[in-house]
């Protein structure tokens, strides 16, 4: 849980509190609780293997949070602000384009060996462990009925027309 | 800069679990950036390598002398002078 720096919390903090929360809202605090924990024991597996370096944060657990939010508001939409020379404002965008362009990102860092100081290896694992945890619970059917967004899970499988 | 600002879900359920993490992992990052701060410490993550500086004491100098003995090369000792 700690972080090397202010800008390096706030980053995770922010992710936290906008896909942390929708997640939680899914599964129920118990659940989640064990979701953010195996995200980030893969997180640290993953970069283990893949970096070996010392390494401190949260971002791998809250990529595990995030992709979970991939399995659970595939339709949903995400409102977010992007600040950059080339585009700023407010957007809204649904949820699985968002977050696939995110995981896209870390996958392209890696791949270039990206020396930005992220931890993208520790980022791939909580992803693939958030992600393939979610899947089970929706498998399992260990979510919320109080919402009737439909899952991947039922997206894929055809069930998702509600 | 990509700054999510809500998933748009009728989540009707308190998040309690969400904000003990918020909670928990503001506590310990600022207790440690402040304690870090404080020891006048610094944490750099160049590439992911964890370097602490301890401040400007003993770096570019010689080492220290083992405590208890005296360098060869420094005065008269105080209590081996006398009046």
């Amino acid at each position: 849980m700690v972080h090397a720096g202010l800008i390096h919390l706030v980053g995770n903090v922010l992710f936290l509190c906008v896909f942390g929360k929708a997640a939680n809202a899914r599964l129920g605090s118990g659940m989640y609780l064990v979701l953010y924990t195996v995200a980030a024991i893969m997180a640290g597996l993953v970069h283990e293997a893949g970096s070996g370096e010392p390494v401190v944060g949260a971002s791998g657990a809250i990529n595990g949070v995030v992709a979970a939010c991939l399995v659970f508001y595939p339709r949903d939409d995400i409102r977010f602000t992007v600040a950059g020379a080339w585009m700023a404002g407010t957007f809204s965008q649904r949820a699985t384009h968002l977050i696939l362009w995110w995981l896209a990102w870390d996958m392209i860092a890696l791949f270039r060996e990206s020396a930005d100081g992220v931890a993208h290896w520790s980022h791939l694992g909580g992803f693939v462990g958030g992600f393939l945890f979610a899947m089970l619970l929706a498998a399992a059917g260990w979510m919320s009925t109080e919402d009737d967004s439909p899952t991947l899970l039922e997206l894929l499988t055809g069930g998702g027309e509600r | 800069m990509l700054i999510p600002i809500r998933v748009e879900v009728p989540g009707r359920r308190t998040p309690w679990a969400n904000y003990a993490i918020v909670v928990a992992t503001l506590w310990f990052s600022l207790s440690a950036i402040l304690a870090e701060n404080r020891r006048g410490e610094i944490l750099r993550f160049a590439g992911f390598e964890a370097v602490r500086s301890y401040g400007t004491e003993g770096l570019g100098s010689s080492p220290s002398w083992p405590p208890g003995r005296r360098s060869p090369t420094a005065g008269p000792s105080r209590s081996t002078s006398r009046p």
